[in-house]
């Protein structure tokens, strides 16, 4: 409210968001550790080339130093773990993951301030439509979503289906540090 | 000297514009093939892929094994591939295929309509090449930032025509091209291409002894009266003399100048020999 109004409050909210988004991003399944990708990447492309969904996007300026490499932003297209892109990467930034279950890209995390079950609406969004289906997403008593950090692979499937806005589950980048 | 490499030596000019014009198509194809999901061909200039056959920037790959000081056998394999045709061929990636060769010759030729091109008549010294080049790669391993990924033009223009294909988006990147090739049209034309390029560096650091180069048969050399008006010297793109020392490791193999002296005593051929004759 100092700033004049909500208005710019919610610019700035949503500018440090976005800060925070490239910050901590989401890369294409099996990257390497985010500082060790960052020196690999080689800025082919063939990643986003061959993802058919459209989910591999290419950052440009916003992303500062990481302009060039593959970022996923599963609000706008999740991952679909269709496991094309890892075995085309030329440089071994995106190692290539055995199993769909191997994939660790992140985490989902839910808001249970937001989340329609916590509070009283029966939703089961991001339960039906998780590939890791039963295992990372589970209902508490038939109707709390409950994610389980060591099924999660973090596609974002979840936070891409959740009919709050914003997205009441979000995945947590498991490239936190820089 | 057989008819067709008469033939060859006289339209070297046409034949590696078709191959510039080529690159650049191949360039626009490839994200158009792979939106229809075609996926034979995959990447750009950074790195291609043909089939099961891998193709990487030799620049890149130096750079990826001195950052992460790690060997990942595929990528050095598809570096190989250049550095197996530069050992033969010379740069001719560069003048050949490159799209910012093509884009700053263009430049030059816009620079020449306003300002009369002066041309060189000596060559510099290698040294000031390797200097730069050696800053550049120091600096990358100090700073540990992949500053060559981002200086590679050819990569950096491919990535982002098949960005501009497959999403619509161009980078900022784009722009900095921007600002060198509107330099180069101030100050000094070709400067980037013949001073700075990473990329060109690395390859220069496979020229060898047997690599194809212009030779100078000085008995059929007329001199062309005065040394300025000679026309392989107004014909090299670089602005280099073919017909003095250090052409290498600055001439990127385009030939322009063999192609210019064919109508004046054809001494500039191309030849794989070192022997002076």
């Amino acid at each position: 409210m100092f700033w004049g109004g909500g208005k710019h409050l919610t610019m700035f909210d949503n500018w440090l968001k976005t800060l925070a988004n490239w910050r901590n991003p989401l890369r294409p399944p099996g990257a390497i550790s985010e500082k060790e990708f960052l020196q690999t990447c080689i800025h082919c492309m063939k990643c986003a080339e061959i993802c058919s969904y459209g989910s591999i996007q290419i950052a440009h300026g916003k992303a500062g130093l990481k302009m060039g490499t593959p970022f996923i932003f599963p609000r706008e297209v999740p991952c679909y773990l269709c496991m094309e892109c890892p075995p085309v990467c030329p440089s071994g930034a995106l190692q290539p993951a055995v199993k769909k279950s191997d994939v660790k890209m992140g985490l989902a995390v839910i808001d249970r301030l937001k989340c329609f079950p916590y509070n009283g609406i029966i939703c089961r969004s991001c339960y039906e439509r998780c590939p890791i289906y039963t295992e990372a997403i589970t209902l508490e008593n038939e109707l709390y979503p409950v994610v389980h950090d060591d099924k999660c692979v973090g596609c974002g499937i979840c936070e891409n289906v959740c009919p709050t806005e914003p997205s009441a589950i979000t995945i947590q980048s498991s490239h936190e540090v820089i | 000297m057989n008819n067709l490499e008469k033939w060859f030596h006289s339209n070297l000019g046409v034949l590696r514009r078709i191959s510039q014009i080529g690159a650049l198509v191949l360039v626009v194809l490839i994200p158009i093939l792979n939106k229809n999901e075609i996926y034979i061909l995959l990447g750009n200039f950074y790195s291609l892929s043909i089939g099961n056959l891998e193709i990487a920037d030799p620049a890149i790959v130096a750079q990826t094994i001195l950052l992460t000081k790690k060997v990942f056998l595929p990528l050095l394999l598809a570096g190989l591939i250049p550095i197996v045709i530069t050992l033969f061929l010379g740069k001719v990636f560069c003048s050949w295929a490159c799209p910012y060769f093509l884009i700053s010759e263009m430049g030059a030729k816009l620079r020449s309509i306003f300002k009369t091109p002066q041309p060189s008549l000596k060559n510099p010294k290698p040294q000031y090449y390797w200097f730069i080049f050696a800053g550049v790669m120091l600096f990358a391993i100090i700073s540990g930032v992949p500053i060559i990924t981002y200086f590679s033009f050819p990569g950096l223009i491919s990535s982002n025509i098949a960005n501009l294909v497959l999403c619509g988006i161009v980078g900022v990147e784009l722009f900095f091209i921007f600002v060198i090739l509107l330099s180069e049209m101030v100050f000094d034309s070709r400067f980037w291409c013949k001073y700075f390029c990473p990329v060109g560096a690395v390859l220069s650091l496979f020229l060898s002894k047997n690599t194809l180069k212009i030779k100078l048969n000085s008995v059929a050399c007329g001199n062309c009266e005065k040394l300025s008006e000679s026309p392989c010297i107004n014909a090299c793109v670089l602005n280099l003399n073919p017909k003095k020392e250090n052409l290498y490791p600055y001439c990127n193999h385009c030939f322009a100048c063999v192609d210019s002296c064919q109508n004046y005593g054809n001494a500039l051929t191309i030849t794989f020999q070192n022997k002076e004759k």
